[in-house]
């Protein structure tokens, strides 16, 4: 059957596509085409070669690593769409979510909808001085529908930061309710686990058109 | 798809079955509603392979009784006539669930929960108490405690103190396995979104041990209604727990 829509899977940091491959199944259920692509510097285009122990580095090269994919799904994102014929969907895990929050507070990006999992527009790494997050960029989002899950003791990304994100966006929302929406679950750290998946898919495919 | 009204042990019902059906949802209506309507707002259930059954509440639907008014304004008649509902629909709902698991078309489904408001409710209450042990469970704009009673309410009512003072969330060792999740509007005027976090709150130690299987979503800018998105994560969560 042919999909109906192209769902952009992006992973996390220190991670790679398999991660969120993994858990493709119930978004090729609902009826999407997954994509997962791999971010800059990672996996077979090189890992950056960064100990864990050394904390600033880490945070600069996550920080350097999102730019350089921002700018680069900036531009294939519309060239994926176009191949495929198919709309935009978004879906995120952790550096995977902050960046797709990047792509649609910028508009370089409009998915009909999105679910992402395990970040907000919150990173949990040092912001250079001067920019602005996301959420300074409210006004963009709206009428997107956007569900985040979060695990409630992710030690990783505390489930706080994602409170402080729909905060920071619901008065954007306030015309459109019902399509911002935070799904916690109990006990979940940071991680992308079956129920995350099944939720996320079930709420993209509710904005589909068909559905 | 078979849509029937039918009558199971004197309690008028609808019976929704889509082909090849792979679960049974329970599905109840709150306070002053009907069979009808959660029966309208199953298509998302439906469309993911889960058969509902709409009942009406006692004093509600078919079953009405004009004494009894469900309007919020009446506040005491409104109060008690709830809790006589829900006492009523806990006593009635297991024999209920046994005699709809004999049905041909229902036979062998695995038993899936959803409660909206009063209905909600009455799950916690029939989960609390071992009463029904569904596969999974869906509460929406609900929680664990029941509705504020008057000051006077208990008073002129000692029979529902017992009631008042151990509401479900005091039971929380008996909702285990059971996956469930609560969905909310973040601006529910009737049962307040801290209602619902204080149960979730509440249950979290029992489920310590059960990874992912104790959820709460939370819509923002949404009162005390079911939107379709709303019931659209309602079927995946039960959907997701019925295989």
């Amino acid at each position: 059957m042919k999909p109906k829509g192209l769902l952009v899977f992006l992973h996390g940091y220190g991670s790679d596509p398999d991660y969120v491959l993994a858990q493709a199944g119930p978004f090729e259920a609902a009826g999407f085409e997954v994509l997962a692509p791999e971010a800059p510097d990672h996996g077979s285009r090189g890992d950056g070669g960064l100990s864990p122990d050394d904390w600033e580095a880490l945070a600069r090269h996550a920080t350097a690593t999102v730019a350089a994919w921002v700018e680069e799904l900036a531009a294939a994102l519309p060239r994926w769409q176009a191949e495929r014929g198919l709309p935009l969907y978004a879906a995120g895990f952790s550096m995977g979510a902050y960046v797709w929050h990047e792509l649609i507070s910028r508009r370089l990006a409009r998915p009909a909808a999105a679910a992402l999992i395990g970040m907000g527009a919150i990173p949990n790494v040092p912001v250079p001085e001067g920019v602005e997050l996301p959420t300074f960029r409210a006004s963009a989002y709206p009428p997107l529908p956007l569900l985040q899950i979060h695990g409630r003791v992710d030690p990783v990304v505390p489930l706080a930061s994602v409170e402080r994100t729909l905060a920071a966006l619901a008065p954007a929302y306030s015309e459109y309710p019902g399509r911002l929406a935070l799904l916690a679950l109990e006990n979940a750290g940071h991680e992308l686990t079956p129920e995350m998946a099944a939720m996320a898919a079930a709420w993209l495919a509710r904005w589909r058109p068909d559905a | 798809m078979l849509r029937e009204r039918r009558v199971v042990r004197e309690i008028p019902l609808l019976l929704m079955v889509p082909e090849g059906a792979r679960g049974l949802v329970l599905f109840l209506h709150g306070a002053g509603g009907g069979k009808e309507r959660t029966a309208r707002l199953a298509g998302p259930f439906h469309a993911l392979g889960l058969a509902t059954v709409h009942p009406d509440a006692p004093l509600h639907g078919e079953r009405a009784v004009a004494k009894w008014k469900f309007d919020p304004k009446q506040r005491a008649n409104y109060l008690e006539g709830v809790v006589l509902t829900i006492a009523a629909q806990v006593a009635e709902l297991p024999a209920l669930a046994h005699e709809l698991a004999r049905l041909p078309e229902l036979a062998g489904l695995p038993l899936l929960a959803a409660g909206a408001s009063m209905g909600g409710y009455v799950w916690h209450e029939l989960i609390s108490r071992r009463l029904l042990r569904p596969q999974a469970a869906a509460v929406l704009i609900s929680s664990g405690f029941p509705l504020d009673a008057p000051h006077d309410f208990l008073k002129r009512h000692p029979d529902l103190v017992a009631a008042y003072e151990n509401p479900p969330v005091t039971r929380a060792h008996a909702y285990p396995p059971t996956p469930l999740l609560h969905l909310h509007g973040d601006r529910d005027p009737v049962v307040p979104l801290e209602r619902m976090q204080q149960t979730v709150a509440a249950l979290e130690p029992a489920y310590r041990e059960r990874d992912g299987r104790l959820a709460q979503a939370v819509f923002a800018g949404v009162g005390h209604e079911l939107p379709a998105t709303m019931l659209a994560q309602a079927a995946a969560w039960l959907s997701h727990w019925s295989g």
